[in-house]
């Protein structure tokens, strides 16, 4: 049976602890570049047949005078959309790639941080490390988006129920919050889903006996003591990555460079700085999940 | 309790008491009601007496008549419009909402025998039996050629949830197409009839409707807490004592009547004040371009009923401003609106995707949600489009059933022009669990959306929002995406899809209007459209009238060009395939470019090449042949080359091809890849952070 945490422990929940464990995080990411380095390479390779097949296209089209600013004739770049609009079948490819690439990485930045936060990790360990560990952390991965795909269909079919309740609602605003509050609830199992898997995986990687099940219970159980750290950090975690995104995109088109060369570099280095800082804040979350779940005394193993 | 219609005498003396419209009529009616009807919401019935004078317009006798019933497309799921649509007979089935018409009898006025017996329905359109939505009565004797026949009708009729253009929605009801209503019948010699000949139709998936010029006088008796809002002008409310109210409505001059009621509507009225809303400067210009003199062109005043629920209150302003600029626009261009009143009724949420966006003779229905961003576009678009109607099927009664392509793609037309002149482009939103999110530049789409996140997460990554758009744009991104399935002038129901429908008759004819500005001026098609509206007002033309008027207009012959769009699904599609620059001498160059027909339509054009030093020369090319070869020869090496330099090709199904440069620089290319990469990696990561 797993013991109740002391109530000090709970009164945790209300203090300072998501910024410190995120700052530790941060802290721990700047340490380990090369895991920073792994992660942004990891998104950079799964980028790339999408953003390969895009730039194939661009490139085929340089002959007609394109320009990514506006189409010919000011059709408002709709020319430009319609280049690199329909590129499904590499969004896969990308998507897959990144998944196999980012789990074995996360993954293997989680063991080393786990077993020596000090020591930085090398690229071969964290490579052995990944590969070692991808198995057991795919299959967790997989239920995650099962559990997230489970979900969106469980909001699809609540969607459909609430429409047909919805038609019994006068108010155009109450039916427009009752049906964003669904898609805003649906997030949040997401993200409940997405938390538990994700200290399933630290217990799995750090505990002191792993196993899939187990940590999943363990998962569950975190959540359930400390609900609001586990969950703040991961809403934080979502917070500065659509606020890094936010100001990144924000940041090219005011650049006073003119189109050409120039322009394109300045485009190509606001977009990799912005994905190098987001694969660190990531490192440092996974880095900050570890040293919460300490902090937590999860680690503590159950009578 | 159910009502009861008022008796037959009462009817005729409203009949009797019809007041004329002010300023007389506009135009010898064909076919006139006289509507007593009472209803009640409670069970979305109506029970309804009507008095209908109709006049044989044709050379020849008539023996029977042809009604429209078409309630009855909701009857059950078999008629024609269940067959042709679909979800339609799954939701009034699942709402116990089924609609109908029944008629109790049809009687000769003055004491004739009842035609109700003879009276069998015809499907003229697919021989499907079980549509009841078109039906032929047998007369006792013959209509002599320009007689006039007056007859009763009883009828009851249901309004069915509202899937389609009419219909309820809990206390909401929106009464269209609504009782018993004669067919068109064309005489020999009007749209390329050799004998008179009945256009009537079934009640269709897409169709819309057709009918002849009237004058209307309507008593609706209804309870007294609904807001009625209708079709021409309320000249009476009086209330019954027994807690309903009987409204009447007067129109002359109209081929419809349509009307709503509802308890929570909210009405506020407006006058266009034509002195006020024209200025001198405006008048002048649009007299300059039809080449009339500014008092032709006077407008007249409009009182603007806008009836909404309070959700709407806020976007009151948005919907007047832009009704007042269609009046103004459409009434300069095309003729000043000649009724005292227009009603915009706003539909309540769970009606406004069946009824929003539809228009009725004085009477318009828009779409809007609350949550509309200011720059969405909307509801000015439909406002101005559905008050567009007014003219182009309203005033000028085209056949909607076989050439929904006119009313269609003039009131598009005439919107882009608009929307485009006054609020310049609007911005796209992608609506993601009822809230709009402004549309991203490039979108994730991983095949069948099973969640709804990650196109969310496509819509919130990078803030790489796409750029707004003019009408134009939007026109040209339906059309190109689509642009050979059918062809335009095809009868409504034979489009391949809903999608196809759109296509040909909204942004296909369009585009082909601009193009036509291009081509022989804007002054000429203006001048080529009031021609139109003028020669056929209160008339129903054709295609071809409209092709012959914008002719006369143009001083040249544009079959040609127009056949190959309008009849067939030829793209047009010019190309600068190849092009070469060499050094011929000293300080001087030879270049060659190809140019290219990829399309079927053959449009002459201009091909230009632009030289490193900044000179620019043009050669015309009749773009008849596959492919042409044109030389120049300059001072400097050429630079790039360009086919329809001046963008008049507008229906340019590849405008990217339309330009080749000597030597491709790659800088662009770069940036854009670049711009996709960072987006991508962006959705990646964030993805990370759940995995």
């Amino acid at each position: 049976m797993v013991p109740e945490p002391p109530a000090s422990d709970r009164r945790r929940d209300l203090s300072l602890l998501v910024p410190s464990v995120l700052v530790a995080g941060l802290r721990l990411a700047a340490r380990h570049w090369t895991l920073v380095l792994a992660a942004y390479v990891a998104s950079l390779v799964g980028a790339f047949v999408p953003a390969a097949a895009a730039v194939r296209a661009l490139l085929a089209s340089t002959a007609n005078g394109f320009t990514p600013a506006a189409g010919p004739r000011g059709l408002e770049g709709a020319l430009a959309q319609g280049l690199i609009g329909d590129l499904h079948f590499e969004q896969w490819i990308g998507l897959v790639t990144f998944a196999v690439l980012w789990i074995g990485t996360t993954g293997g930045a989680l063991a080393h941080l786990a077993r020596d936060g000090r020591r930085p990790a090398s690229l071969g360990s964290l490579a052995c490390d990944g590969a070692r560990l991808l198995p057991p952390l795919l299959v967790m991965s997989a239920l995650t988006v099962a559990a997230a795909v489970a979900l969106g269909l469980a909001h699809a079919s609540m969607e459909g129920r609430l429409a047909t309740r919805l038609e019994l609602w006068e108010g155009e605003r109450a039916a427009a919050v009752a049906r964003a509050g669904l898609g805003v609830a649906f997030l949040g199992a997401v993200a409940v889903a997405s938390t538990v898997m994700r200290y399933a995986r630290v217990d799995y990687l750090a505990g002191p006996d792993p196993g899939i099940v187990r940590g999943i219970a363990a998962g569950l159980r975190i959540l359930r003591r400390h609900p609001a750290s586990v969950l703040g950090l991961q809403a934080a975690s979502w917070a500065c990555g659509l606020l890094l995104i936010a100001a990144f995109s924000w940041l090219p088109p005011r650049v006073p460079v003119e189109a050409g060369l120039g322009r394109a570099m300045v485009v190509l280095a606001v977009g990799q700085a912005a994905a190098f800082l987001h694969a660190g804040l990531r490192i440092a979350v996974v880095a900050a999940e570890l040293t919460l779940w300490r902090r937590l005394g999860a680690a503590t193993v159950p009578a | 309790m159910i009502p009861r219609p008022l008796p037959v005498l009462a009817l005729a003396a409203l009949a009797a008491a019809s007041a004329p419209a002010q300023g007389g009529r506009l135009t010898e009616p064909v076919a006139s009601y006289t509507i007593a009807a009472s209803f009640d919401p409670g069970t979305h019935t109506i029970h309804g007496h009507e008095l209908v004078t109709w006049r044989n317009r044709s050379l020849a006798p008539v023996r029977e008549l042809r009604l429209h019933l078409y309630l009855n497309a909701f009857r059950d799921s078999q008629s024609t419009f269940m067959r042709e649509t679909e979800g339609n007979a799954e939701t009034l089935a699942g709402t116990g909402g089924w609609g109908s018409i029944e008629v109790g009898s049809i009687r000769i006025a003055d004491g004739g025998p009842d035609l109700r017996p003879g009276m069998r329905f015809i499907q003229p359109d697919d021989g499907n039996l079980d549509d009841a939505t078109l039906a032929a009565v047998a007369l006792p004797a013959p209509l002599p050629a320009g007689g006039t026949i007056r007859f009763e009708v009883e009828f009851t009729a249901r309004l069915p949830r509202a899937v389609k253009r009419t219909g309820y929605w809990k206390d909401f009801h929106f009464a269209g197409q609504w009782f018993p209503k004669v067919g068109v019948l064309e005489p020999a010699g009007e749209r390329g009839r050799v004998a008179a000949t009945w256009s009537a139709r079934q009640y269709h998936g897409q169709t819309e409707f057709y009918a002849d010029h009237g004058d209307y006088d309507v008593t609706l008796t209804v309870p007294a807490d609904l807001v009625v809002g209708a079709t021409g002008r309320r000249v009476e409310q009086r209330p019954l004592g027994d807690g309903r109210v009987a409204h009447r409505f007067i129109q002359e001059d109209v081929h419809d009547f349509a009307w709503a009621a509802d308890p929570r509507l909210e009405e506020n009225d407006r006058v266009f004040e034509a002195k006020r809303e024209v200025s001198a400067e405006e008048l002048r210009q649009v007299a300059d371009l039809l080449g009339r003199s500014p008092q032709s062109l006077q407008l007249s005043d409009v009182r603007v009923r806008l009836l909404t629920r309070p959700e709407l209150r806020h976007h009151q302003e948005r919907i007047f401003r832009a009704a007042f600029l269609a009046l103004e626009s459409y009434g300069l261009w095309y003729g000043a609106y000649p009724y005292e009143q227009l009603t915009i009724v706003v539909p309540p949420r769970g009606a406004r995707n069946a009824v929003g966006g539809m228009e009725h003779p004085t009477l318009v229905t828009i779409e809007e949600n609350p949550w509309n961003p200011a720059d969405s576009g909307d509801p000015e678009m439909l406002t101005v489009h559905e008050i567009g109607h007014q003219w182009w099927y309203g005033l000028v009664a085209n056949d909607e059933v076989t050439e929904p392509w006119l009313d269609e793609g003039l009131a598009t037309y005439t919107t882009t022009r608009i929307l485009d002149r006054v609020y310049g482009p609007s911005s796209g939103y992608d609506w993601t669990w009822g809230i709009p999110l402004p549309a991203p530049r490039y979108a994730l789409r991983l095949g069948p959306p099973i969640v709804e996140l990650l196109p969310l997460l496509g819509s919130v990554v990078g803030g790489r929002y796409e750029s707004p758009r003019t009408q134009l744009a939007s026109a040209w991104r339906s059309y190109a995406a689509a642009p050979r399935v059918d062809p335009v002038r095809t009868g409504s129901w034979r489009y391949r899809n809903r999608s196809s429908y759109f296509v040909s008759n909204y942004w296909k004819p369009t585009l082909v209007f601009h193009l036509l500005e291009r081509e022989v001026g804007d002054a000429a098609v203006l001048r080529g459209l009031r021609t139109f509206q003028e020669r056929h007002r209160f008339g129903h033309p054709t295609g071809d009238d409209i092709l012959l008027a914008l002719e006369e207009a143009a001083g040249r012959e544009l079959r040609s060009l127009l056949d190959p769009l309008l009849l067939r699904t030829d793209t047009l599609d010019h190309a600068i395939a190849d092009v070469r620059t060499e050094r011929s001498g000293a300080g001087s160059f030879t270049s060659r470019v190809e140019v290219r027909r990829l399309g079927g339509v053959a449009a002459p054009t201009t091909v230009e090449a632009m030289f490193a030093d900044g000179t620019a020369q043009s050669r015309p090319w009749d773009g008849s042949a596959p492919w042409a070869f044109v030389e120049f020869s300059s001072t400097a090496p050429l630079e790039r080359a360009r086919v329809d330099p001046q963008g008049a090709f507008v229906l340019d199904v590849a405008p990217s091809n339309n330009v080749r440069v000597a030597s491709p620089r790659r800088a662009p290319a770069v940036a854009g890849g670049s711009d996709y990469l960072g987006w991508f990696q962006s959705l990646l990561l964030l993805i990370g952070g759940v995995i």
